[in-house]
């Protein structure tokens, strides 16, 4: 911490102005943050006549839960109206296989890419860390032809799939980063005690593994939870993750504009993530800033 | 049978020549200590026995069995490394007993190991313990327990009392060398450090640049060095080199150092053969502190080992035990050792007398013992 | 019998010394049908005349040519430089100053940290929603100033064509601020304190050793949060899609909108895929030396 604080000795009163004016600033940026999440849940606990009366920093005179439950339960996606629920569990069935899957294959490889290193690994490694920095729109259409000849078109399954192979480059990433920090002599005791390379695996390198199996779930399951792209180009109708319903929503023209509606599905559709970020915000920054800064 | 020998071992990674050509051979029970700088291969050649490496030349063998293609885990042997390698998720009795579950030995004779191993090391009260909960010599303890229980044919060190403080260290040191009078097993202790070698090594093999310098008992390679290197590295203060030319002084050899005017004059006592091919010409005197010292009585007599010659003091730097005097002797400075009573004041002129029992020459130009 | 158990064991033993390999083999065989292959496969579609679907007949450098002969393309890079440049400029400014800020020794930290990088944590598509929702012309923000008196003001970007790139710039800087934020404030937390100390006993003010000092010896961590936000923008799909959908018109059209529309709602897939192939050499442009700089200086320091 750049900790100079210490050194500010004298000019008491100076200091205190200065000290309060630093809050004063930081409060009010707390507040620009904050600010759409207030209106996010503001507006979906008013009526759509108090929207429409009110502005957008009334607090609602009445609180209704209306605009949830019908978001949750009535909302119309496309020219089905059986609410958001339908796609908030084909978001969960699409994120818990993709996320479990490729955290395992990274780990695996980031053990196989750092204790058992074999010629030309390095660029093994380079060259699948690669995929985590093209835009994927340089591969959607191949993608769209290929999930069609396997018969995984517009299927759970399907968006599973892509979303492990294009999560792989950063689980691999993170678990080599972590794994090259660990001694390789843990790896040569163990050989010497006998164990081959997945008991050594299972039985050593798992067990010590859990910060960075923390990191790379939540990183995968908020990429995941949270993709659009791959969502809007490789489902349809029913089988449509989360985020795609409620950019439908948000978009439809027919009817009267039910923003309250739209902020519920909105809260909806952010709470997992941001439930996920409250509990392990500290795991969650260092999968952001894992690769970007070094150490 | 637990001999090893290596013949003729090489490794390269890549086209950098890690080691180069080792031959080494030791019986059963003994200890052997391979020592040199940081980075001279001493890791390594230690990987290659324990198969950790595989080697690009050369043969290894425990016993009559030639070992290059097997499995470490089918060597039988152990190994203690310098971070120790302790299993972090496991307790201290999970990571001694790892290695036999591996090899499926019944859970109660894995008990009976335990109890006895950890009898043997003290570390009864700490089987419950994870390795975060201990302190860096209980840590080195488990680590040598986990080496013990599995009774293997060689054991192998690699640095493993380099992370201890110094007293723990010295302690620590001993207690390998009596584990070793009494296990009778036959060990190979890499250290960079030249005490340790000397204390644990029955034979020690010194190493520099992947290359094998020498490799004899203790006694040998401190009295007789093969070349400047090895004279250098072991012993502490470090042997004293110093510029002069080999001379026949009335038909008797003596070492000649120039000073000014007035050239120090050392006659030698029992001149090998081997120093007649280098008279009048110039070589490394070496010797070590100790054989220089204050004036010794008899030093007078004629054909005493000592030679008398007087220097100016620079520096002293007692030490307790002895006093390290520095002097200036053909344009470098020299270490002399004297008893602390005896001991000159900066700026004296003193007598001293060299033991000329005790000396090495060597070649300047290829550095090797003549 | 004995020669086919030895065969046996010589290939247990071969898969025994080759596990490594072999366990990396299914990603790394992915990474290339799914990465590379796909690459080519979309660099050649962008030499054929797919429209609807793909089909293959060579055409050259005809899709290019077509491509930059639209106008909605060069809106798109237009877009591009002005969200990119604003957006990345913003973000670092602001994410230095508040790294700075919380930099202090801030009695609530912890706190403030959370509020500054919580929007990190949600979609684009969610963040795009509610801005839309924020700066709709009629309900929003414009209605809010009329309440709190302000009757002149006027604040209709989402449906200016001329602006609704700017607003993308203002949900963007929302979301990403806060993780250029932590990138800092970590980088911060890391300069030595005896620099910091040594310099202070030479009587330098606190703004000095910040400017002169702190702020230069993380200038690596400016680069990687530039590289990181440049890379977020020329991906910016969700964004745009949630909060303008492109328009009014395709005023608010990025690179990554515009492929998808030209791919899978106009039925041009030659056009989609030599956009993509555009967007990909941009992100290599940035992402290449980078990386490069960043492994060699890496295999220096390990
Ligand atoms: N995997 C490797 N690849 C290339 N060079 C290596 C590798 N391992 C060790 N070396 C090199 O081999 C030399 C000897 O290393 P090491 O045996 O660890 O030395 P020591 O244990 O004596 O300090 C060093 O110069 C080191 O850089
Ligand atoms: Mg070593």
């Amino acid at each position: 911490m750049a900790d100079l604080q210490q050194y500010s000795h004298g000019a008491g009163w100076k200091n205190a102005v200065l000290r309060g004016l630093l809050y004063l600033v930081l409060i009010l940026f707390a507040l620009y943050y904050l600010f759409p999440l207030f209106v996010m849940v503001s507006t979906s606990l008013k009526s759509l006549t108090e929207i429409r009366e009110g502005s957008l920093i009334s607090l609602p005179r009445v609180i209704t839960f209306d605009a949830w439950t019908y978001a949750w339960n009535d909302a119309c996606v496309g020219v089905t109206c059986s609410g958001i629920k339908v796609y908030f569990w084909n978001s969960v069935k699409m994120a818990i296989p993709a996320v479990l899957i490729s955290t395992f294959l990274g780990a695996i490889n980031g053990y196989a890419l750092t204790k058992f290193r074999f010629k030309g690994a390095n660029v093994v490694f380079a060259l699948l860390l690669f995929g985590c920095f093209i835009p994927f729109q340089v591969v959607l259409l191949p993608m769209s032809q290929v999930l069609g000849k396997l018969g995984l078109a517009s299927s759970t399954p399907g968006l599973v799939m892509v979303h492990v192979v294009y999560g792989l480059c950063f689980t691999t990433l993170f678990f080599r980063n972590y794994y090259v920090s660990i001694p390789d002599e843990l790896v040569k005791a163990a050989t010497i005690d006998g164990a081959g390379f997945f008991t050594i695996f299972w039985r050593i390198i798992l067990p010590i593994s859990t910060p960075i199996i923390v990191v790379s779930v939540i990183w995968q399951f908020t990429q995941i939870w949270n993709d659009f792209l791959f969502g809007a180009s490789f489902s349809s109708g029913d089988n449509a993750p989360m985020t795609v319903a409620l950019n439908n929503i948000v978009n439809t023209t027919t009817g009267v504009k039910a923003y309250n509606v739209d902020m519920a599905t909105a809260l909806l559709t952010g709470l997992p993530t941001l439930l996920v970020y409250v509990l392990a915000g500290k795991y969650f920054v260092r999968g952001l800033t894992a690769g970007s800064v070094k150490g | 049978m637990s001999s090893l020998t290596l013949d003729k071992v090489r490794k390269a990674y890549g086209p950098v020549e890690v080691l180069k050509e080792i031959n080494l051979a030791i019986e059963d029970g003994e200890f052997l200590v391979l020592v040199g700088p940081s980075g001279c291969g001493k890791s390594t050649l230690l990987n290659l026995i324990a198969g950790l490496e595989s080697s690009s030349g050369g043969e290894i063998r425990i016993g009559d069995r030639v070992i290059n293609d097997v499995h470490p885990k089918d060597r039988n042997i152990a190994m203690v490394f310098q971070s120790y390698a302790l299993y972090p998720n496991m307790t201290v009795r999970k990571n001694i007993t790892f290695g036999l579950e591996i090899r499926r030995v019944s859970a109660e004779e894995r008990d009976k190991a335990v109890a006895s191993v950890a009898k043997l090391l003290q570390i009864e009260p700490l089987l419950d313990r994870k390795p975060a909960q201990l302190s860096g010599g209980q840590r080195q303890r488990v680590a040598m327990g986990r080496a013990l229980v599995r009774n293997p044919d060689i054991f192998l060190f690699d640095e493993p009392l380099s992370n201890l403080d110094a007293k723990l260290r010295v302690d620590m040191r001993t207690e390998i060398k009596k584990l070793h009078q009494r296990l009778g097993a036959t060990i190979v202790y890499v250290t960079h450090d030249q005490i340790e070698a000397m204390t644990l090594a029955s034979r020690i093999a010194v190493m520099k640049d992947g290359i094998l310098q020498q490799f004899d008992t203790p006694q040998r390679i401190y009295e007789h060095p093969n070349n400047m290197f090895v004279a250098g590295f072991i012993g502490s203060p470090s042997m004293n080199f110093i510029h002069a030319k080999l001379i026949s002084d009335n038909g008797r050899l003596a070492i000649s150092i120039e000073r000014g005017s007035n050239p120090i004059v050392l006659p030698l006592k029992d001149a090998p053969e081997s120093y007649n091919a280098y008279v009048g010409k110039d070589v490394v005197f070496g010797i070590r502190p100790e054989g220089l010292t204050h004036k010794r009585t008899g030093s007078e007599e004629p054909g005493s080992q000592y030679v008398n010659f007087d220097s100016k003091v620079e520096v002293i730097e007692p030490t307790g035990a002895d006093t390290m005097t520095v002097i200036e002797i053909g344009g470098k400075e020299i270490v002399a050792r004297v008893r602390p009573d005896r001991a000159p004041h900066p700026g004296e002129t003193m007598t001293f007398s060299a033991d000329m029992s005790q000396i090495s020459l060597f070649d300047p130009v290829t550095e090797l013992r003549i | 019998m004995g020669a086919s158990s030895s065969t046996k064991s010589n290939l247990t033993a071969l898969i025994q010394r080759n596990l490594s390999k072999i366990v990396v083999a299914p990603s790394f065989a992915a990474s290339l049908f799914f990465v590379y292959g796909f690459i080519l496969w979309t660099a050649y579609m962008a030499f054929s005349d797919s429209r609807m679907m793909p089909s293959y007949g060579w055409t050259g450098l005809r899709q290019y040519e077509r491509l930059w002969s639209m106008e909605r393309w060069h809106v798109a890079i237009e877009n591009l430089l002005i969200f990119g440049g604003l957006f990345i400029t913003i973000c670092l400014l602001l994410g230095c100053l508040l790294a700075v800020l919380l930099d202090q020794r801030i009695r609530a930290e912890g706190a403030l940290r959370t509020i500054f990088l919580y929007p990190m944590a949600l979609s684009f598509i969610v963040t795009g929603t509610v801005w839309k929702w924020i700066l709709n012309p009629g309900l929003g923000l414009e209605n809010m100033m009329h309440e709190l008196g302000w009757a002149s003001f006027k604040f209709d970007w989402l449906i200016n064509s001329d602006m609704a790139i700017y607003t993308v710039v203002i949900a963007g800087v929302w979301q990403a601020s806060g993780f250029v934020m932590a990138m800092f404030l970590a980088a911060l937390r890391g300069v030595d304190q005896d620099i910091i100390r040594a310099a202070y006993m030479d009587g330098a003010s606190l703004p000095r050793i910040y400017f002169g000092i702190i702020i230069p010896s993380i200038r690596p961590v400016f680069l990687s949060a530039i590289v990181v936000l440049a890379h977020l923008a020329v991906k910016s799909f969700d964004l745009v899609i949630a909060l303008t959908g492109g328009g009014p018109g395709y005023a608010s059209d990025l690179p990554a909108t515009f492929m998808y529309t030209m791919a899978f709602q106009r039925n041009q897939l030659g056009i989609g895929a030599a956009s993509a192939m555009m967007m990909l050499a941009t992100v290599m442009a940035i992402i290449v030396p980078y990386l490069y700089s960043e492994l060699r200086g890496g295999r220096k320091n390990g």
